[in-house]
């Protein structure tokens, strides 16, 4: 597998803030993987993110997204590889109305019209969102709108598509939606890396790889089943403990057999059943 | 504070092209000190409910009692001050209605609102600050200079400083991380059983219904579909799939474990609940059966 | 009181003011507003009354709504006719005292003043409700268009006018939200004198511009990650259609002219 992501010693300090962002990260994400990075509020994984895609100037260090060294030169050539969904679904939508805002990419890199409809078309029925082509960002859920935001970048057809937090202000109906689509862009023929921030338990289970950041510094990054196993990182991770391990805790302490180390839900469930079964 | 809703209806904007039924016939009990849990979709008319609470909206037809305080559509705005004080309202993401210079200022925004001296208010202030557990030396520091977590730690002490007798709760934990969830889920707890505040929550989180309520109302079209302890509610699981609600975790784990073949008397909404349930099932710890 | 007012409201429908092309719904009411300006002659008046009339009738929607969508402004067009009233001085003075006089002239002024504002403020609330938002923005754009040759930035204008546009209700949203939060807190938005309201809004107005202040970045910041360079190079996905109803509105209101006309001659 060739590296889709490479990041090496990067550093980047906020003004006027002491403590860096990012101190000496360095990192790499392989093509086609799904990688989940977590971390605290204020862990500076949004920062990483951003200064991948250019966003933020960075003082220190090298940036290579597909083969691409990030320059001030390069560094809208290094945005097409890459489609970021935001957290806050209003502050991100620039159209005027669904249609529009998917459009807005298509626009910029000055697609003629023809196709441009061809492809805003064929992204809305990807996010499933077609039926809602001509409707006002006001009379949307925040799931949809970020499901738009997804279209708006599934029609660039990215290398890469990074999710900045995009469910956290999601309900569980809206998260699930958007956690769909990715799921189901995984499995096309030319499924995108991913790359997601996320404090969700479910959000991170599903990645193939967790990346734990804190202070700026890559922590640990594992399996998410290594990482769950591990209470010291998970506690740094910013993530709640997973439901089977705090169900585990409770079968001790009612003095029942419990698992001694982490199980997925589903391990879990045969763990219980097997155990039953002895009695 | 016990507060009653008698027939309540409520429409937006009536008499307009943009007319819109918020409330429908909605009768409603909920009883000094309890902890009432308010789900429902987007849109089903949950934030229209909260706000006939404090008098923000009044009721196109109908009453809502608040204690001896009787709120219907001809109540006059300048009778309102009081509901105001006695029923705080945490609105979603409220760390954007912060204003003042400094943190202090903003929590003693409300009191000195309600016409207590500046002193007093103050005072208040801190106390407040403190419940929410800020640390001191935050006060005379910009709230804009916080970090967000902290920040909606100021805003929620902005609601407590008056010292209301009920706390409305529209979605306090969202955008923040699981931690700092817990832990301001467990201070609403501790003020719910140490002042005895009646407290309703806004949530789409089923764990927190299942953890913290003693009663939940599902609304669903500006209507109330069912009330009743979370047991009840979650104890016909057809329904509750078909309103397309979600389950406590627990619930969830439970369903999966009765298609393997535990059987549960009583369908566990809690970890603790289900752990309770399972440890008669299995084995205990030195390996012999129970 | 704001919840009222219908200027500047859309409200969907399918009339045939709907279905019109924004170009030639916003040049059609400017042109009207014009002629409103140059009315002289009461019969004048009359007609362009039955015309806006006719034009409430065509959008569909109840007369009474309009009624009511004036009624916040009515005091602002009773004030300015009240001052054209009391100050214009010219024909027959009926009575005066101090710089204050009332004349024939003054009373003619007074109440064309008052039609004026009425036909002015109706016309423009039959463009916004039968117009969407962004329709209206695309009308503006398509007529800036010819500003391109002293090299105006029309293209930037326009996405900034969209822009904006869209943002209007979430900023509405937000504002509601932070009134009642503040209400919540004791605030009383429409209580008490002077001073005391314009105290009122500062909690309102400081959370309103530091939210908006962090929504614009957020905003650009995406903007920039979907590639957005500015002006130049950029397709465009939507684009206005002229239709044979457009070309018949246009002709209707020349043919109204002509009657203008004739009416100017008649007097």
């Amino acid at each position: 597998m060739a590296a889709m992501i490479e990041v090496k010693n990067l550093t980047y300090h906020y003004p006027e803030v002491a403590q860096p962002a990012l101190d000496h990260i360095s990192l790499t994400v392989e093509q086609g993987e799904w990688v989940a990075i977590v971390g605290h509020n204020g862990s500076g994984k949004s920062t990483l993110v951003r200064a991948i895609d250019g966003l933020v100037d960075f003082s220190e260090g090298e940036v290579t997204v597909a083969g691409i060294k990030l320059t001030p030169d390069s560094v809208w050539d290094v945005r097409k590889q890459i489609g970021m969904v935001f957290q806050n679904p209003d502050n991100q939508f620039v159209g005027a109305t669904v249609a529009d805002d998917v459009a807005f990419g298509l626009e910029n890199a000055g697609i003629p019209r023809d196709k441009m409809i061809q492809k805003v078309d064929a992204a809305l029925k990807q996010v499933d969102m077609a039926a809602f082509s001509d409707r006002e960002p006001s009379r949307l859920s925040g799931g949809q709108k970020q499901r738009v935001a997804l279209a708006g970048i599934i029609a660039m057809n990215p290398s890469i598509i990074v999710l900045d937090e995009a469910t956290s202000m999601l309900d569980p109906h809206g998260r699930q939606t958007v956690m769909d689509v990715i799921t189901k862009l995984r499995q096309s023929e030319k499924a995108p890396t991913i790359i997601s921030i996320t404090h969700d338990l479910d959000e991170a289970a599903r990645a193939q790889r967790l990346i734990v950041v804190n202070d700026g510094q890559q922590l640990a990054t594992g399996k998410p089943a290594e990482i769950f196993a591990n209470e010291a990182l998970l506690a740094s991770s910013g993530l709640a403990q997973p439901f089977s391990t705090r169900l585990a805790r409770s079968l001790a302490q009612q003095g029942s057999v419990h698992p001694d180390h982490y199980l997925s839900d589903t391990e879990m469930e045969d763990w219980l059943w097997q155990s039953h079964l002895t009695m | 504070m016990a507060i009653t809703f008698d027939h309540v209806n409520f429409t937006y904007q009536p008499n307009s092209p943009f007319a819109a039924t918020g409330l429908k016939d909605v009768n409603l009990t909920l009883p000094d000190g309890s902890f009432t849990a308010i789900i429902g979709h987007t849109g089903s008319g949950k934030s229209t409910l909260v706000q006939h609470l404090n008098g923000l909206l009044k009721p196109t037809s109908g009453q809502v009692q608040v204690d001896d305080f009787t709120l219907t559509s001809t109540t006059s705005n300048r009778h309102l001050k009081d509901l105001h004080q006695h029923v705080g309202m945490v609105f979603q993401f409220p760390e954007n209605q912060l204003f003042d210079q400094t943190v202090v200022k903003d929590i003693a925004f409300g009191p000195l609102n309600f016409g207590f001296d500046e002193n007093t208010a103050h005072d208040m202030a801190v106390q407040a600050a403190k419940t929410v557990g800020l640390p001191d030396n935050v006060l005379e520091r910009s709230p804009f200079e916080l970090s967000g977590g902290q920040m909606r730690r100021v805003a929620i002490a902005g609601v407590l400083a008056s010292q209301p007798r009920v706390l409305v709760l529209d979605e306090p934990t969202a955008g923040l991380d699981p931690l700092g969830r817990e832990h301001m889920m467990q201070m609403f707890e501790q003020l719910h059983e140490e002042q005895q505040l009646t407290v309703v929550l806004v949530t789409h989180q089923m764990d927190d219904v299942a953890d913290y309520a003693d009663q939940a109302v599902v609304m669903g079209h500006g209507e109330v579909l069912k009330a009743g302890a979370p047991q009840t509610i979650f104890n016909d699981p057809q329904w509750v799939y078909d309103q397309q609600l979600d389950f406590p975790t627990a619930t969830k784990f439970a369903f999966q474990l009765q298609q393997k073949g535990f059987s549960f008397n009583q369908l566990p909404l809690t970890e603790q609940q289900l752990a309770d349930q399972l440890a008669d099932q299995l084995p205990a710890m030195d390996g012999k059966g129970r | 009181m704001l919840e009222q007012l219908t200027l500047g409201r859309y409200v969907p429908g399918q009339s045939i003011l709907h279905r019109l092309d924004s170009r030639a719904k916003l040049l059609l009411s400017l042109y009207l507003i014009v002629i409103v300006f140059l009315t002289s002659n009461w019969l004048t008046y009359v007609f362009m009354f039955i015309l806006v009339g006719g034009l409430i009738a065509m959008t569909g929607l109840k007369v009474g709504y309009f009624i009511r969508g004036i009624g916040p402004l009515i005091w602002l067009i009773v004030f300015t006719a009240v001052l054209q009233l009391l100050f214009t001085p010219g024909g027959h003075v009926y009575w005066h005292w101090g710089v204050l006089m009332l004349t024939s002239t003054g009373i003619a002024t007074a109440v064309s003043v008052f039609l004026r504002f009425l036909l002015i403020i109706t016309m423009a609330t039959i463009l916004t409700l039968t117009t969407a938002p962004l329709a209206i923005a695309d009308g503006v754009e398509a007529m800036l268009k010819p500003l391109r040759i002293v090299h105006f930035p029309v293209a930037q204008t326009a996405l900034m006018l969209s822009v904006a546009l869209r943002f209007v209700p979430t900023l509405l949203d937000e504002a509601t939200t932070i009134m009642n939060a503040q209400r919540a807190r004791g605030v009383e938005f429409n209580n008490g004198g002077l001073i005391k309201r314009l105290r009122a809004i500062v909690p309102l107005l400081i959370p309103l511009f530091v939210g908006a202040i962090s929504r614009a970045d957020e905003l650009a910041t995406a903007m920039e990650a979907r590639g957005y360079q500015g002006g130049d190079g950029r397709t465009k996905y939507r684009v206005l259609h002229w239709r044979s109803a457009d070309t018949m509105a246009v002709i209707s209101v020349l043919i109204i002219n002509i009657v203008l006309v004739v009416f100017r001659h008649l007097n």
